[in-house]
């Protein structure tokens, strides 16, 4: 049974190079198909599905690397690192924010007042990491990353 | 890890996987004495994760044109990762709750009024709580890496890369 990870109709006894556009088409695809929901929402689902999907994307780049032409990957790389890390700091805080919450149902009755301090300063410091993360994606929105992306795959394959 | 890979643009994707992701899987296995000797260095065993989600992710990718020995290779390495994600989500998460605890005891030195001082005591708990958790999750991790050295996973891996061909 495929993997819910797995690239549809890849054959890979065919040429590296035709199997990475596909690889790197499918990736981009799914992991942008997640900015918009990463945006609108809040619940972090999207977020986590973005995340997870880009991280796959950066792993092909970074071990196919010798492929492409440096000066063509970098900067792509480059944007994709970026995206990677705001994701990953927002990400970081629900984790956080799952973990306390759920360790708060387990403390008697009693003063809690230190765990809610962490919990309101987390939720700070999530909102902050994320209005920055949505000011990025509305920036590769309008700058189509997503054309540029697939214009480099054409390009550099 | 700027390490760059032997790649042959003019092979197949199956003939370059046959030698990556062995060689994937022994930039991720090389670390595995450093971290199982030395349970408390994070950094160490942040790097063997690294190095182990470039394997998962790849074996992910390319599962499709493989056979069922390959599958349950790949559902092995990723229990082992989460397992490792959760140690790190431990690591990551400790020094922040120390931080909090101290900036609390600070806030409450300054009270002149006992009973409008916040009880650390949940911090305590769930600092002690996490650092119980980090040390199970870890013997863990240590044991299959223990199982994997002495049953030849690797080989595994190989054998599944030769074995079934799909698509």
């Amino acid at each position: 049974m495929a993997h819910p990870w797995s690239i549809e109709h890849l054959a890979i006894d065919e040429p590296l190079k035709a199997c990475l556009r596909k690889i790197l088409r499918m990736r981009f695809q799914k992991m942008w198909s997640h900015g918009a929901g990463t945006a609108e929402n809040s619940d972090g689902e999207s977020l986590h599905d973005m995340r997870v999907s880009a991280r796959r994307l950066q792993a092909v780049m970074r071990i196919f690397k010798g492929v492409f032409a440096k000066k063509k990957i970098k900067k792509q790389r480059e944007m994709l690192r970026t995206l990677i890390g705001q994701l990953g700091s927002v990400r970081e805080h629900d984790v956080f924010l799952e973990y306390l919450a759920e360790f708060k149902t387990t403390i008697p009755t009693g003063d809690t007042r230190a765990i809610d301090l962490v919990i309101a300063r987390e939720r700070n410091l999530r909102e902050a990491g994320r209005s920055a993360l949505v000011r990025h994606l509305r920036r590769l929105k309008r700058d189509e990353f997503d054309l540029e992306f697939a214009r480099f795959i054409r390009q550099a394959l | 890890m700027a390490r760059t890979w032997d790649i042959k643009p003019r092979r197949s994707l199956r003939e370059n996987i046959a030698v990556l992701l062995p060689a994937l899987y022994d930039e991720f296995f090389v670390m595995k004495r450093k971290v199982v000797g030395h349970p408390r260095m994070q950094k160490v065993l942040h790097e063997m994760r690294l190095r182990g989600k470039m394997v998962r992710y790849m074996m992910e990718t390319v599962d499709v044109g493989y056979g069922e020995e390959f599958g349950s290779c790949l559902e092995e390495f990723k229990r082992l990762l989460v397992l490792m994600g959760k140690i790190h989500d431990c690591d990551v998460q400790v020094p922040k709750l120390r931080g909090h605890l101290t900036e609390i005891r600070l806030l409450n030195k300054g009270l002149t009024d006992r009973l409008k001082r916040i009880s650390t005591q949940p911090l305590v708990q769930v600092v002690r709580q996490r650092r119980e958790q980090r040390r199970n999750l870890f013997n863990e991790v240590r044991g299959i890496l223990e199982r994997w050295e002495h049953e030849n996973f690797r080989a595994k891996i190989v054998r599944a890369l030769a074995g079934e061909h799909v698509n």
